[in-house]
């Protein structure tokens, strides 16, 4: 098949010399490279991924009114692990609302206009965030625009009777999520993440920017 | 990701990104976008980390995804600004780069950019050429077949016009 070996040797070394050109900032791409990575774990483009988080506060069964961000928080009432099985979700909302959340709980205004790109499934103009809760497993997914939902993190859970405390399969993180009903909702408070702080500003956005209601 | 796991992702993208990101550039012969599409190959790898890091070679996983985002990716950028970004890259950093040849490899499909680079760069035997873009031996030998065939062409054009 080959029967020029002086074409065969120019390529060999024309490429060789041409590639070896290129030398990327392995540190400063390494650091990105986990930033990234980090916040996409959060939101789900991987279907092997980090659902625990969110799912944790669905747990409580129940089924939901949605509040908006800023609405007072309703009497604490108490949950129950049957209650919280099920799949929630919330309203289709504006980009600008999650990415106004992502500001609200510390995040830049830069960070925060490429968290509603690519890692929330976008870019779109509205996201909805739905919570599947089983027995053993959570998982969330994201539904730009209405379309189908990607899914996210999948994970074990314990649940107290008003913290879940979740631990995501794939890459053994822990999050620790208050749950309340709100309502005939669910209202999710995130209080850590071992992930590190790009996790937690992204988790805060997905649970907190509103209230679960039961889908279907 | 649990703190050994990410020490070993790091080490491991401390070792492989700059070999993957020159193979993707020789299908993209942009480094810029090179680098972007390497990174979002390793940012999957992240994603996928605690089972890839379990494979054989989990290096051929990431390359594998990293040739198929280049190819996917050139597929979309019309081919006549691939070119001219590569003669602004050439004109911006003079040296030993064989133009020519750099222009015609551009202007091959993607598929025979990725299938050259993995058989003249990286000199992966076809088995290997074959296994990284996802196709049959026989599919990879007819890609790097008609990709020769075109290099040869061109190059011999180019040669012509040099004596006119």
């Amino acid at each position: 098949m080959f029967d020029d070996p002086r074409l065969d040797a120019r390529v060999r070394t024309g490429l060789s010399d041409a590639a070896e050109a290129v030398e990327p900032a392995v540190d400063q791409l390494l650091a990105a490279a986990v930033r990234r990575g980090r916040r996409r774990r959060v939101m789900g483009h991987v279907r092997s991924g980090a659902a625990a988080l969110i799912v944790a506060a669905a747990l409580v069964g129940v089924v939901v009114t949605l509040n908006t961000p800023g609405t007072a928080a309703p009497p604490t009432i108490p949950l129950t692990r049957t209650a919280l099985i099920g799949t929630w979700q919330t309203p289709l909302l504006p980009t600008a609302t999650w990415e106004a959340t992502y500001r609200r709980v510390g995040g830049g205004a830069a960070a925060a206009r490429a968290f509603v790109g690519r890692p929330m499934g976008g870019p779109a103009t509205t996201y909805r965030v739905l919570l599947k809760v089983t027995d053993t497993t959570w998982a969330v997914s994201v539904s730009p625009d209405g379309g189908t939902p990607i899914p996210g993190w999948q994970g074990g859970y314990a649940f107290d009777g008003s913290r879940v405390t979740s631990v995501e399969a794939s890459f053994g993180c822990r999050a620790t999520y208050q749950l309340e009903r709100a309502g005939a909702g669910l209202r999710i408070q995130v209080l850590a993440d071992t992930c590190g702080n790009d996790d937690l500003l992204a988790q805060r956005t997905i649970f907190e920017t509103t209230t679960f209601q039961p889908a279907g | 990701m649990a703190g050994q796991q990410s020490a070993e992702y790091a080490a491991f993208y401390v070792a492989q990104f700059r070999a993957v990101a020159r193979t993707v550039y020789l299908i993209l012969y942009d480094r810029e976008h090179a680098e972007d599409v390497t990174q979002d190959a390793f940012v999957q790898l992240y994603l996928h980390w605690s089972k890839v890091a379990r494979y054989e070679a989990p290096h051929a996983w990431v390359r594998r995804v990293a040739i198929r985002l280049a190819v996917r990716s050139a597929h979309r950028e019309r081919r006549g600004r691939q070119l001219a970004k590569l003669d602004r890259a050439a004109a911006a950093e003079p040296g030993p780069a064989d133009i020519d040849l750099m222009r015609a490899a551009a202007a091959l499909p993607a598929q025979q950019r990725a299938a050259v680079a993995l058989y003249y760069y990286e000199d992966r035997p076809m088995s290997e050429v074959a296994d990284l873009l996802g196709c049959s031996v026989a599919a990879a030998k007819v890609t790097l077949h008609r990709a020769r065939r075109a290099l040869a062409d061109r190059l011999a054009d180019g040669e012509r016009d040099d004596v006119r």
